[in-house]
Order: structure tokens, then C-alpha cells, then sequence
């Protein structure tokens, strides 16, 4: 015997009649409540629960964008090279970081007294709005009347794993439901052939906060985002092995299928319903990922203008996937592409090099994804959010007191860029304004909470009654603050 | 010291609580007393005495409860000192009424009957005022009358009341703070910072006042919002303590704290007209909605903000079971968006949905369907349409001159179609038609160029012009009809 299961005898050994009486009177309570509610033969079994819920939701209000492609920048890329153009830094460049910028402050690498660094990259400004970006991202300038800027979010983690679960799941802890699935619980699905929630990853690495980035938490796990792939097979084991045929394959899931179905009416379990449905997704899902995944048909000037390479992992060839998501009706699709935490302390993590190459890998693609959307008459009613988990110091990084041969800056939670485009947003805007050296917002500071709260105003729910109830309580995405960030909804 | 005091005020918070206890009593006493005269019911005659009983001493420890309360601060000096004498004055007749009861009771004599009767009536007028300046010191001097028909009004002699929103007729002249910060001032905080009530020792209910600020300093800094109190705390969460307004009361709306903030920003004026302050477009919009709140408002969110009656459940579900997704918009209202999927017979279903609620339909998608251009008949029914969704099918110009009367339709896309120039050129009396996509049709430049000429509010979209630069960049530039 277990420890769990000596407890649990214990408990039961303690059990008196007066137990048994005082939960029957509960019991019998509630039985008669129930029947006085008039729940039973004609209310609508769990089952059918569930699937009308999937497809019947209907939002607070109606909602301005119906999907959603977040790109998330996993790494956090800087925003002093990239949207938060400082003069008054390159002036202080090389001197000692003044003592108030570092009193009773936290970060992950900086040690004693850093160095100030000025911006490594040349800005101008772009476009009819005149918003200022960096040369780092051409093709991105072309396409900024159709952007609204946020510079000054902030976040209250200064590590990735943290951050990016504060970022996506509302909370620094594991365990809460993803912002994709709360959106695909809140709204439904659109395609009943392809999940709600779908999760690319480029980069070479999964984000450092894991799978639990896109995971459903305490919502049923219908809601949870689905990792495809954009090399080899899009979804693993989807495929049927050789033998196995269509027909077969089909026969067995009904006989799983029925099993289940037989499982639940005895047990009332709503995680069987998932289960039923997840095989009968995966059924279809045979038929409907290797389509959409491929993206071969795609016209050449598509492929140039997104610059992709059919058959490769690339955040390329996951921009112009995730249009073509979004075109059969996906909810939400979620993309990581990791590398960006510029350090200094290699090659690769630094400013003059690595991040260059990573604004090379996104900044066509994610161009073209906007503009794309925008022609097929898409964009009104999606919303493009890009963004890290957090920014970067003004202070270059001096990890372990050295001076590395790389530039390179530190975590940074109170100054960080955002930008949104399409799905009720405004055009050309920018919102908020950082102190001459970008360390702290001093106009419109937006913390991920309210970014959190105007995403989901925009698909149409109110962020403080839109919540699940679990482990005895209500629970919201934006935990117990979070305001709409009006400015920026055109 | 400071704790007794608090414990005084925490006693005294219990004030509102247990003065229910003495109206309850003190009136039930009062009735009984008045009923009991009759002989039916004669028998409730000797339960008077203990009810005024238990009043006398409730109304005692209210009244000791209240003087606690009172050290609290916070309330106007004249209201205060009324309500607790007539308080008072009532604890004393309480226990006046009940002595005379007893000793009625005792002598039965005719004048002490007189007496009695005198005093428990003098004792309901005291009790009746109190009540009444207490409601007054809590809610406001204008409590009761705040939502008075202006009929009942012109008979108790009150000015009549503008109902609701009350427009600034020529907004450039209007005196910033008495016309746009003065109201917003009243409707939002003056309940609790006024002449007979002030919360932290501030009033905000005239300009001296307002300048003298309350026990935290002064309300405002003339230039700096953001380091004004009024403005901090309006920006505190809901639930911080020092929130304003607190919560659970009707917060301000982000243009309401926009123009505040304006105003302070521009040196918080008392005498200047909004044409003498600078503005930003931002402020500009605001504006305009004071002199008309809907100047900012499309035909088409008007359209949709005044609403529409219910389809027939029923209807809905029948199309529903064959196929069409139909569901409203939001859970409160009753437009509804219809979206059909390819492989569905949609000519028939767009007939039947256009036969059933031709109305409620303001959101349509029948994009990568079998439509054909006579489908589009059916569509022209629905009168209430403002998006609609048709790319990728094989309409022709024909579709377009059946939709070509939509009043309201302002989205409209037809990329991937056989639609041409003439097509939707018979667009051009849409007049709320903002967005159309026409990429890849046989809609030419010069055809999307002649019908923005014609309608210039209306963006015509035909996709992007993709020219390879180099291995690494490409351009991609809007086509544009000119």
C-alpha cells in the first residue's frame, strides 16, 4: 500500500454515521433542487453540450477581430536597435551607468557598474504616420501605416520561462490556460476539420517556458494548442503506418469511439467527451493538415514576397502557413521563433551580427504576412500581434564583470515594443513614449495585463467576466488587473 | 490616543447599521398604539409599551453610536448639528412617550392620554427628521430629487431637469472648465465631495474650493496631469483603496479622464474658451461628440447600435439544421452573421435566410461557394447587410448590379471573382462603402481609380506588386489606380 492509499483508508476508517447522514442530506438536497430546476430529460446531454459549445459561442459583444496570429519573438529582441530610437544613449555611450539607474534593481547578468550602450542601428522615419523604425527592418517600414506601435509595455519577470508564461498565460507560474486557448474556449472553432489552436515554432528551439506556453491549463484539453510542423510531418504520428488503412483506421476509433461513449454515460467525466472528440479530430486531421501544410501551390510571387522554401522549418514558411490557417478558419495561431536574446556573448547573441540575421529571417516574412492578409480582404477582422516577453537594458552587458568582444544588452522588464496590426486596430499609431535613454516609459505604460485585456476585447469578450471556474474558484486570464487599452482601438 | 480614536470610529461605524433597529420599533410602537384603540383589536394594547421600550433604548445607543460616528469628520457642520440634535431629541421623546405610557396606564387619567398622544407624535416628527437629515449627510442633499419627473418637480417648485446628455451648441466658444470639466466633475465626484459631505476633507463643488484641495494637498498641478492627485488616482487599479472614484461607483470613461487631463495639462484655466487652449486630433474627437455625441458615429455603427427585433428562433434553427452557421453577433444583440460552407446548396439557403429575417442579417460570408450571380438576388433582401464576404466564387458583374441599392453595406470583398470594372462601378451609390477588395478580378486600375473618384471615403484594394530586389529583399507596393 502506497502512501495516498493508506491515507485514503485512514479517511475512511474515520468515517462515522453522522457522515453518512450529513451527506446524504446534501445529496438528497441537491436531487431535489435539481428536479425542482427542471434539469433532466430535457436538457441537452453532455455530450451534445460540449460539441454545441464548441461551435455555438458567442462573445460579450461583437467582436472586431475573429482570429488572431501572434508571433512571439522568444528571446526578446531589442527595441533600443529596432523601435525606440535614443539619440541622447549614443552620447552616453561608453561612459558609467549612473548608480539611480541601478539601486535596487534586479538583472539576470549585469553586475556592478555597466557601461551605457547607444543604439547600434541607424533609425529614420517611415511611411505617411512617420513612425520611427530602425534600417534593420526595410521591408517592416514599408508597411507601418498599417502597424499601431506600443513602446512602453512592461512585465514583471526578467526571466524568459517566467515571461513568457506571464505573457501568454497570464501568470509567471505554470499551470494556467494560454491565451490561444482561452480565446478558442471563448469563441469556438470555425473549422470543424482543424483545431482552433495551432502552435508553429521556428528558430531551432521551443521557447524557454515550454510547451506550457500553449497548453489549455484547467481548461478542458480540447482547448490546447496544437504544434505543427513545417518540415517532414506537419503533426507527428498523424500519418497512418504502412498497413494500416484508411478504412481500418476509421473502423477503429469507432469501436475506441464507442467504448468511450459507453464510459461516459456511466461516468459523467466531461474528459471523455475531449477524448472523443480529439480522435475524431485526429481522423479528419488526417485528411485536413497534410493539405493545408503544404504550401507547394503557393503562386511564386507568393514565395518571393514571403521569401519561403517549401519543405524547410523556417519562420518564413510559418508566416505563409499560418495565412493559410487562418484562410480555412483556425482561431488562433501561434508562432515562436526563438534567438533573439541578444547577450553579447557569442556571435550569434550579439547585436551587430546575430540580430541582424534574425531581423533578416523575420522582417520579409512578417511584412508580407500583413500585406497578404490585407489583399485577401483578412486583415479587418485578424489581428497581428508581434512582440517578446521583455526588453533589453541601455546598459550593454557585462556578464561575470568581463568585457565581451560582442555588443550585447541585458533582460529588461519596464520598457519593451509591441506592435499590432489589423483586427480593429489603428493604423500608423504609436502608442507611449520612453525617457531619453528608453529605461523607463514615462506616458502610457502598458503592462502585459492590459495587452491581455485589449486582446480579448477585441474578440469581443470583457476581460473580468470571461472566466472558468477551477480548483473552487473563477479564474481570468488577466489574473486580477488588466485595463483596455482604448487608445490604440481605432 | 490614535487607537482609541479608531476604535471609536469603528464603534461608530455601526451607526447606520442599528439605527434601523429604533425606526422599526419606534414606528411599529406608533401603530400598534393607534390600532390597539379599536376594539378589534384591542388585545395588541399591552405589547405598546414594551415595543416603545425597546425603541427608547435602541434610539439611545443609535444616538451614541452616531456621536461616535461624527469624530469620523468629514461631514458639513450645519446638517450634522440637526440631524444629531433632532436625535436627540428624539432618544429623550422616546423615553418620554414610553413614561407616559406607563403611568397612563397606571392613573388612567384623561390628561396624561393627551399628554401621551402629544408626545409620541411630537416623537415621529423627530424621528422622521432625523431619518431624513441622516439620509442627507450620507447620499447628498439631493438624493430624492435627482431622478424626479420634471411633472413632480414644477409642483414641489424644483428647476426642471435637462434629461441625459445636454449638448454644447458651438464648442469653440464653450468656457472649458464651466462647460466640459465642471460637469464631468459633478456627475462623477461631487457626490462625496460637496457642500455637506466631504470626503477627505475636500470639496469639489466650486472653483475655491477645487483650489483649496483636501487633506492630501491640492487636486491638480496646473501643466502636469500626471503628477496631479486627482489624475493619479484615477489611474490607481479599482481595487487600491485610494482609487477614485471608489469602486463600485460609475468610473469615469477614458475620453471623460482625457479631457481632464487636457485640461490640466493646458494650465487647468477657469476662465478660457476651448478656442484659446491648444488641442490634439485626440481631444478634437472628444470634443465634437459634447456638441453632438454621434459625430464621430458611421451610418453604420448607428445602424447597428439602435439594433434590430428578434429573428423567429425557430426559422434560425431550421437553417441552422440544414447546414448555414447563423449565430449573433454578441450575446446582446440580435443582429446575426451568417456563414455559409462550400460544399451547401447556397442559392437555395440565401432564398430561404432572405424569406425568413432579411433584417437580422448584417454579417455574411459565402466566400469559396457555388454562389451564383442570381444567389445574389436574395442577398439584395437583406437590407440591414454591411459585411459580406464573396471571394473566391464565380460572380460575375450581374451579382454586383443586384447589390448595388445595399444601403448600409460597408465591407465588401470580392477578390478571386470574374467581377469586372462595370461591376463595380454599379457600386458607386453605396455611400457607406469604406472597404472593397478586388485583387485578382478583372477589376483594372482605371476602374478602381474612377470609383474612388466617385465615392472618396471608399479604399479600393488590388493587392500588391511583388518585384524581387535581390536574394534577401524584395518590393512589395501597393497596386494603386493611379
Amino acid at each position: 500500500m502506497n502512501l495516498i492509499e493508506e491515507l485514503t483508508y485512514r479517511e475512511l476508517q474515520q468515517q462515522t454515521r453522522r457522515h453518512f447522514l450529513k451527506q446524504c442530506a446534501n445529496g438528497l438536497g441537491a436531487i431535489a433542487l435539481g428536479s425542482l430546476l427542471g434539469c433532466g430529460a430535457n436538457s441537452s446531454t453532455g455530450q451534445q453540450k460540449v460539441l454545441e459549445d464548441l461551435v455555438n459561442k458567442v462573445p460579450h459583444f461583437a467582436p472586431k477581430a475573429k482570429r488572431i496570429i501572434y508571433l512571439h519573438m522568444a528571446g526578446a529582441p531589442s527595441q533600443l536597435e529596432l523601435f525606440d530610437y535614443k539619440p541622447d544613449l549614443s552620447k552616453l555611450d561608453g561612459k558609467d551607468c549612473p548608480p539611480s539607474l541601478l539601486e535596487g534593481k534586479k538583472f539576470a547578468f549585469i553586475q556592478g557598474i555597466p557601461k551605457m550602450l547607444g543604439p547600434q542601428a541607424e533609425f529614420k522615419e517611415r511611411g505617411d504616420s512617420g513612425m520611427v523604425v530602425s534600417d534593420l527592418l526595410p521591408h517592416f517600414s514599408s508597411m507601418v501605416d498599417d502597424v499601431t506601435l506600443i513602446k512602453t509595455m512592461h512585465t514583471d519577470e526578467f526571466n524568459h520561462a517566467p515571461a513568457q508564461l506571464l505573457l501568454h498565460t497570464g501568470s509567471p507560474r505554470l499551470g494556467r490556460p494560454s491565451m490561444g486557448s482561452w480565446v478558442t474556449y471563448g469563441l469556438g472553432s470555425e473549422n470543424e476539420n482543424l483545431p482552433g489552436y495551432i502552435v508553429l515554432v521556428s528558430g531551432g528551439n521551443t521557447p524557454d517556458a515550454g510547451k506550457s506556453v500553449w497548453g489549455s491549463g484547467f481548461l478542458p484539453s480540447v482547448y490546447q494548442g496544437v504544434q505543427c510542423r513545417s518540415e517532414g510531418d506537419p503533426v507527428l504520428y498523424v500519418g497512418n503506418p504502412s498497413g494500416m488503412s484508411a478504412k481500418l483506421r476509421k473502423q477503429t476509433i469507432d469501436a475506441i469511439n464507442g467504448v468511450n461513449e459507453k464510459e461516459y454515460k456511466t461516468m459523467g467525466d466531461p474528459e471523455i467527451l475531449t477524448r472523443i472528440s480529439q480522435y475524431e479530430m485526429a481522423f479528419k486531421m488526417q485528411a485536413s493538415v497534410p493539405e493545408v501544410m503544404d504550401i507547394k501551390d503557393e503562386p511564386d510571387y507568393i514565395h518571393e514576397m514571403y521569401g519561403t522554401s517549401p519543405g524547410k522549418t523556417s519562420f518564413a514558411n510559418n508566416c505563409l502557413l499560418a495565412r493559410r490557417l487562418l484562410e480555412k478558419g483556425v482561431r488562433f495561431v501561434q508562432l515562436f521563433d526563438w534567438g533573439w536574446d541578444t547577450h553579447g556573448v557569442s556571435e550569434r547573441e550579439s547585436l551587430e551580427v546575430g540580430l541582424r540575421n534574425k531581423c533578416q529571417q523575420v522582417d520579409r516574412p512578417m511584412a508580407a504576412l500583413v500585406k497578404d492578409l490585407k489583399q485577401r480582404g483578412l486583415l479587418d477582422e485578424t489581428l497581428v500581434v508581434w512582440g517578446g516577453e521583455f526588453g533589453r537594458t541601455p546598459m550593454q552587458e557585462n556578464r561575470g564583470g568581463r568585457v565581451w568582444p560582442f555588443k550585447g544588452r541585458d533582460h529588461h522588464t519596464e520598457a519593451f515594443p509591441v506592435w499590432m496590426a489589423g483586427g480593429g486596430v489603428k493604423g500608423g499609431f504609436t502608442l507611449g513614449e520612453t525617457d531619453e535613454i528608453g529605461y523607463y516609459p514615462v506616458k502610457d505604460r502598458v503592462h502585459v495585463h492590459d495587452l491581455q485585456a485589449t486582446i480579448l476585447h477585441l474578440m469581443g469578450y470583457d476581460h473580468e467576466k470571461f472566466t472558468y471556474f477551477a480548483q473552487g474558484r473563477d479564474f481570468r486570464l488577466t489574473d486580477v488587473s488588466g485595463k483596455v487599452i482604448h487608445k490604440i482601438i481605432a | 490616543m490614535e487607537q482609541s480614536s479608531d476604535f471609536i470610529i469603528f464603534l461608530g461605524r455601526f451607526h447606520p447599521l442599528f439605527l434601523h433597529l429604533p425606526i422599526g420599533f419606534l414606528v411599529l410602537g406608533f401603530l400598534l398604539e393607534f390600532i390597539s384603540r379599536k376594539e378589534k383589536y384591542k388585545s395588541l394594547q399591552p405589547a405598546v409599551g414594551f415595543t416603545l421600550l425597546l425603541g427608547a433604548i435602541s434610539a439611545l445607543v443609535t444616538a451614541i453610536l452616531g456621536l461616535m460616528l461624527a469624530t469620523d469628520g468629514g461631514y458639513s457642520e450645519d446638517l450634522l448639528s440637526i440631524h444629531q440634535w433632532l436625535g436627540i431629541g428624539l432618544v429623550i421623546f422616546a423615553f418620554g412617550a414610553w413614561w407616559l405610557y406607563t403611568q397612563k396606564e397606571k392613573k388612567k387619567e384623561a390628561r396624561l392620554d393627551k399628554a401621551y398622544v402629544g408626545l409620541l407624535s411630537l416623537m415621529m416628527v423627530f424621528l422622521a427628521g432625523a431619518g431624513h437629515y441622516g439620509g442627507s449627510l450620507t447620499h447628498g442633499t439631493n438624493y430624492l430629487t435627482q431622478y424626479m419627473p420634471n411633472g413632480l418637480r414644477a409642483l414641489a417648485g424644483l428647476p426642471q431637469q435637462q434629461k441625459g446628455f445636454k449638448p454644447i451648441e458651438n464648442i469653440e466658444e464653450a468656457v472649458v472648465f464651466q462647460e466640459i470639466v465642471h460637469p464631468i466633475l459633478e456627475m462623477r465626484c461631487n457626490s462625496c465631495h460637496n457642500a455637506s459631505k466631504k470626503k477627505g476633507e475636500l470639496q469639489m463643488h466650486t472653483v475655491d474650493y477645487l483650489k483649496k484641495g483636501g487633506e492630501n494637498g491640492p487636486v491638480f498641478v496646473a501643466g502636469q496631469p500626471l503628477d496631479s492627485e486627482m489624475i493619479k488616482r484615477i489611474h490607481l487599479p479599482e481595487s487600491d483603496d485610494d482609487h477614485m472614484p471608489p469602486k463600485g461607483k460609475t468610473q469615469l470613461t477614458p475620453e471623460q479622464v482625457a479631457l481632464l487631463e487636457w485640461w490640466i495639462e493646458e494650465g487647468a484655466p477657469f476662465d478660457k474658451k476651448v478656442a484659446e487652449l491648444k488641442t490634439t486630433s485626440e481631444i478634437d474627437d472628444i470634443l465634437i461628440t459634447l456638441a453632438d455625441p454621434d459625430a464621430n458615429k458611421s451610418e453604420v455603427e448607428l445602424l447597428l447600435a439602435k439594433g434590430v427585433e428578434e429573428a423567429d428562433p425557430e426559422k434560425i434553427k431550421e437553417i441552422k439544421s440544414k447546414g448555414a452557421m447563423i449565430k449573433p453577433l454578441s450575446n446582446k444583440e440580435n443582429w446575426l452573421q451568417v456563414s455559409i460552407s462550400k460544399n451547401l446548396p447556397v442559392d437555395e439557403l440565401l432564398a430561404e435566410i432572405a424569406e425568413a429575417f432579411p433584417k437580422q442579417v448584417t454579417w455574411l460570408d459565402i466566400k469559396d461557394s457555388p454562389v451564383s450571380d442570381d444567389g445574389f438576388a436574395a442577398v439584395a433582401k437583406m437590407t440591414n447587410l454591411t459585411r459580406l464576404r464573396a471571394e473566391k466564387t464565380s460572380i460575375t458583374d450581374n451579382a454586383m448590379s443586384h447589390i448595388r441599392e445595399l444601403p448600409y453595406l460597408e465591407f465588401l470583398n470580392i477578390y478571386g471573382t470574374k467581377v469586372g470594372d462595370e461591376g463595380v462601378l454599379a457600386l458607386e451609390d453605396l455611400s457607406n462603402l469604406r472597404r472593397l477588395y478586388v485583387w485578382d478580378s478583372q477589376v483594372t486600375k482605371d476602374g478602381a481609380r474612377k470609383l474612388e473618384g466617385r465615392n472618396s471615403k471608399l479604399e479600393v484594394n488590388l493587392g500588391f506588386e511583388v518585384t524581387v530586389v535581390d536574394s534577401l529583399s524584395v518590393q512589395v507596393v501597393p497596386v494603386k489606380g493611379e
